[in-house]
């Protein structure tokens, strides 16, 4: 309720906004008859109700961005800006955005507030609202889904399950928005591909794989929000003819449900260029330079090993396949990218028993899964010139 | 079988009463029709939404400006174009080159170096580019003397450029760093340079970047401290033209991730210490400075704490910054110097992409004026423009406030990437004011061979904040360019700061300062060997205002600003005193010098006292 109250923003961000209280109709804050009475009256007379609630303002980007930009301000942290989560500005300087042509826009509410058809919500119908008409008869879905589905099952909210579902189906690419879908891409948000040397492995040589990832149909930086304990990974495993594994990167630890860089070689924080597998992350620094890992960023003072990917860009790891000289070819190269709400370490600090006590364990989501066979040569190829990587 | 209902007449009462309750029910009606009409009539859905939107950072925007900039480039003969006709979506060739003012032929004007490439070599026919160095005349125009002086090296990949005089024979040499072996070119004396980078041992092969220059070890000699980037092992890889445009659920925009500096690993940088011998020494290891998860771009030596010693701050791109504090004054004559990491003690340990670094003192603005080194950083798009407050603690412990957004500075800048700056006076007013180049390396929805041009930050400073005045300094200054480097040099000889710019696939821009105005200027020059003059602290008190600025600590992205420093006096004519502290410690002082050029001398400092 409490965004439907805001009347005027500012683009700096920080929760920069103005609240208007609405004017009540009667009874609206009794209960029982009174409360009766006063829905009745919204529903008979719902004019007052709209002009509060439902605010043009709603409309804009910069209505979300209000709130979705944030910078830690030396009030808190000492030091002065220290940028935070930005999904307003890196929505605003995508190829998302279009200032002069709206029609080629999409904007917040397009993807994360999708259009519910046949609504029996009085207020259906925006006749201001691009794509929309004041008797379209449909409302905005408040889900705003994105990437949270692991809270509402812990915490046992009404229709978790279907909010669940649509957040997964979000989370994979699957979910098809009517209104937008001449302009939104279907399939993958995040696609991969495997790249590996024309001429294929050598047994008894070393392998380059690269795999890229692409940030194909999410509006802001992936990932964005709270880099500190949000995940996505790579999960390569490279394998041979009879389904041996010969490397693998990005596994879960059985015990510890930590990333993995390697096997038994827990991921460390903002060190997935040098080795191991890509990670998309980021980590606060306080001012000793230890790294934040209760989320109290109020003390962040600084940063390392942070890696998104802009919209519409991509970015890429090198992964050293270390193939015997007995291998059976073809080698299988599978690469997942998936994501995890919570860094597992954090939930372990900060909440230990909650998984256990609710029975519900953070789930990891594949987002995206590539595939690519890999002939192998006898090691006589070997002192011939290698191709350059293909795709 | 239905039966006829015998007909009712009505009494005149009952009609009366009829027709009134359906006069009534009418009535009723029509006014219900008449709100729902009127209601209709008032309905707000389609008023402007964005009616309580506020964009309070626009105020940073000057409506007028008291300077006038005009492009003479190409009237002045700086003809050439940079890079290669046709983008290979390539982060080596996005990054683009710098700029270097220096006088590599004695005169007494300022010469003009400008980095090139041919693009990446792996696509086939090279336009065969060069660097190119171009003689001041003396009359506002140039001559291109790069044939003739030796220094184009058409098969480099050019990055950033130094004039420096390495070996103390009276000289400007010149260092040239390359994504490949980077370049010592040795001045001759007679206008000709050798390139003695081999033999000197500072032909690193990695992707040079800046370079710091300063006698950290303060043994009389210049060192070095050189930037590497990263590891770029997609040559080949990029796509070829294939463009595409946005707002097609079928065909989406995509930018390769060969211009994502993420996608490659980051490659250490190196500290050369000077032996005298005209050859380096390779002390990294030994003293801790390889930053070699940094993707750095620029890096200045000076003495960021007061104490003496040359300190070394390093701006990396997607890598936190770094603050090396140089700790040779704290062990004595016989110890080896050795830096202390302080990244993330002082708040300068900085993930965004940085790529641009000035210096001076602005504390003043803040109340906080401390006399020490404060820092201004650029960085990429959405990622806003970084203004460092130095401050010590009680404790003697150094800190930064990050002030962007209190000054106006930050707002403004998300929209832009940033690259080379600069700390100068540009009406000469007597306040510090900061010129940015920007250039976007996003890629232009309607064809992706082409990247966004941006129009430079001109930021006045009004005393209490800053204000961007570019738009109203002249179609030049407003214009939209893909500037990388930027060099200040009072080229022209009148007293005031021209710009130039180097342009991604473009002419290089000269903008001379045209600002009508009454103000006068001190030209300090400093004459003394490089490792005296590199890093020392020169204040300059007029008018009630003292302006403290670091010898060649101001290093922009990838460029040299002139070595000659431009002081405001605002409407006085005279500085009441300006005083030197030469990074060895020695120390000038002159009082009630009158507006002009000004040439200090090392050899009548006093020395430092002990």
């Amino acid at each position: 309720m409490v965004c439907h109250t805001i009347s005027h923003v500012d683009q700096r961000g920080n929760a920069d906004y103005v609240l208007t209280p609405p004017r009540k109709y009667v009874g609206e804050l009794g209960d029982g008859a009174a409360k009766r009475v006063a829905d009745f009256l919204i529903r008979a007379y719902p004019r007052q109700h709209l002009a509060d609630y439902d605010r043009n303002i709603l409309r804009t980007p910069e209505f979300c961005g209000a709130c979705h930009k944030q910078f830690i301000p030396e009030a808190l942290n000492r030091f002065g800006v220290s940028p935070a989560q930005n999904q307003f500005d890196e929505w605003r300087k995508s190829h998302w955005n279009h200032q002069q042509d709206p029609d080629s826009t999409l904007s917040c509410r397009d993807c994360h507030m999708r259009l519910v058809r046949d609504s029996r919500d009085p207020g259906a119908g925006e006749a201001g609202d691009l794509r929309r008409s004041a008797d379209d008869g449909a409302h905005r879905h408040h889900g705003a889904i994105a990437t949270n589905l692991f809270m509402a099952d812990v915490l046992k909210l009404p229709h978790r399950e279907e909010f669940t579902r649509l957040t997964r189906e979000w989370l994979t690419g699957e979910t098809v928005i009517p209104e937008i879908a001449d302009l939104y891409p279907k399939g993958p948000i995040a696609p991969l591909e495997i790249h590996a040397s024309a001429d294929g492995a050598v047994a008894g040589q070393p392998l380059e794989l690269q795999v890229v990832v692409r940030n194909r149909k999410i509006g802001h930086a992936f990932i964005t929000g709270p880099l500190d304990f949000l995940r996505v990974w790579l999960h390569v495993r490279v394998t041979d003819r009879d389904g041996g594994v010969l490397n693998e990167w990005g596994a879960i630890d059985p015990q510890t449900r930590d990333i993995l860089d390697e096997p038994g070689v827990i991921h460390q924080s903002g060190r997935s260029r040098d080795s191991g597998t890509l990670v998309l992350e980021g980590v606060p620094l306080d001012e000793a330079g230890r790294t934040i890992l209760r989320h109290e960023l109020w003390r962040k003072a600084g940063g390392t090993g942070q890696r998104t990917i802009f919209p519409g860009y991509a970015d890429k790891q090198v992964y050293r396949v270390a193939v015997p000289a007995t291998v059976r070819g073809p080698l299988t190269v599978t690469a997942e990218l998936n994501f995890r709400r919570y860094r597992q370490d954090f939930l372990d600090r900060v909440v230990p028993e909650m998984e256990r006590a609710s029975g519900v364990f953070q789930p990891t989501i594949t987002l995206t899964t590539a595939t690519r066979e890999i002939e192998v040569g006898d090691s006589s190829a070997a002192a011939q010139p290698r191709g350059a990587l293909a795709p | 079988m239905s039966r006829a209902q015998p007909t009712r007449k009505l009494t005149p009462r009952q009609r009366r009463l009829w027709w009134s309750s359906a006069a009534t029910v009418a009535g009723v009606g029509a006014l219900a029709a008449l709100v729902w009409w009127i209601d209709r009539a008032r309905d707000t859905d389609r008023a402007d939404a964005r009616a309580g939107v506020s964009v309070e950072f626009a105020r940073s925007v000057a409506g007028d400006s008291p300077l006038r900039f005009t492009d003479v480039a190409a009237a002045s003969g700086l003809t050439m174009r940079h890079g290669v006709a046709t983008r290979h979506r390539a982060l080596p060739e996005d990054n683009g080159s710098g700029l270097a003012w220096g006088d590599y032929d004695g005169d007494g004007d300022w010469d003009l170096y400008i980095v090139n490439h041919s693009g990446i070599a792996h696509h086939g026919a090279r336009p065969g580019n060069t660097h190119r160095l171009y003689r001041n005349n003396g009359d506002g125009t140039f001559t291109d003397v790069t044939v003739a002086a030796g220094v184009g090296d058409p098969d480099a990949f050019g990055m950033g450029a130094t004039f420096v005089d390495y070996d103390d024979d009276g000289d400007e040499d010149l260092y040239v760093t390359n994504r490949g072996p980077n370049r010592l070119f040795q001045n001759q004396g007679d206008g000709t340079f050798i390139d003695v980078a081999a033999r000197a041992g500072v032909n690193d092969p990695l992707w040079g970047t800046g370079t710091a220059w300063g006698d950290f070890d303060r043994d009389g000699h210049i060192d070095f401290y050189l930037c590497n980037y990263v590891t770029y092992d997609s040559e080949g890889l990029e796509p070829t033209v294939a463009q595409r445009g946005a707002g097609s659920s079928a065909n989406p925009y995509e930018a390769p991730f060969t211009l994502n500096p993420n996608s490659y690993n980051a490659q250490p940088n190196r500290l050369f210490r000077n032996r005298g011998d005209g050859t380096f020494e390779d002390v990294t290891a030994r003293c801790e400075v390889a930053n070699p998860d940094g993707r750095s771009l620029a890096a200045t030596f000076v003495d960021l704490d007061g104490d003496g010693w040359l300190d070394l701050f390093v701006n990396n791109d997607v890598s936190p910054n770094r603050l090396y504090r140089n700790t040779g004054g704290d062990f004595g004559p016989d110890e080896p110097v050795g830096f202390v990491d302080l990244s993330a003690v002082s708040g300068i340990a900085d993930p965004r992409g940085a790529m641009g670094l000035s210096v001076a003192e602005i504390g003043d603005l803040a109340g906080i004026a401390d006399g020490l080194p404060d820092l201004f950083i650029t960085h990429w798009v959405t990622q806003e423009n970084a203004l460092y407050f130095s401050q010590l603690g009680a404790a003697g412990k150094l800190e930064y406030r990050d002030k962007t957004r209190q000054f106006d500075l930050g707002e403004i800048s998300i929209d832009r990437v940033g690259w080379g700056c600069a700390f100068v006076d540009l009406d000469r007013d007597g306040r510090v004011d900061i010129a940015v180049a920007n250039g976007s390396t996003l890629e232009q929805n309607e064809d992706a061979l082409l990247l966004k041009p941006e129009p430079l930050f001109l930021f006045l400073n009004t005393g209490t904040t800053f204000r961007d005045v570019a738009p109203a300094s002249g179609a030049d200054a407003a214009r939209l360019y893909a500037a990388r480097g930027l060099a200040a040099a009072d080229y022209d000889g009148d007293g005031d700061v021209d710009l130039a710019l180097s342009c991604n696939q473009g002419a290089p821009v000269l903008l001379r300062n045209d600002s009508p105005t009454n103000h006068r200027s001190i030209s300090l020059r400093l004459r003394g060997r490089a490792a005296f003059c590199r890093g020392a602290k020169v204040e300059v008190a007029s008018g009630g205002r003292n302006q403290v600025r670091w010898w060649g600590a101001d290093v922009s992205y990838l460029s040299m600003h002139a070595p000659e420093m431009i002081f405001g006096l605002g409407a006085s004519t005279q500085a009441d005193r300006i005083r030197v502290i030469w990074a060895d410690g020695a120390v000038s002082e002159i009082e009630h010098v009158a507006a002009g050029a000004v040439t200090l001398d090392h050899a009548a400092a006093k020395p430092e006292r002990k």
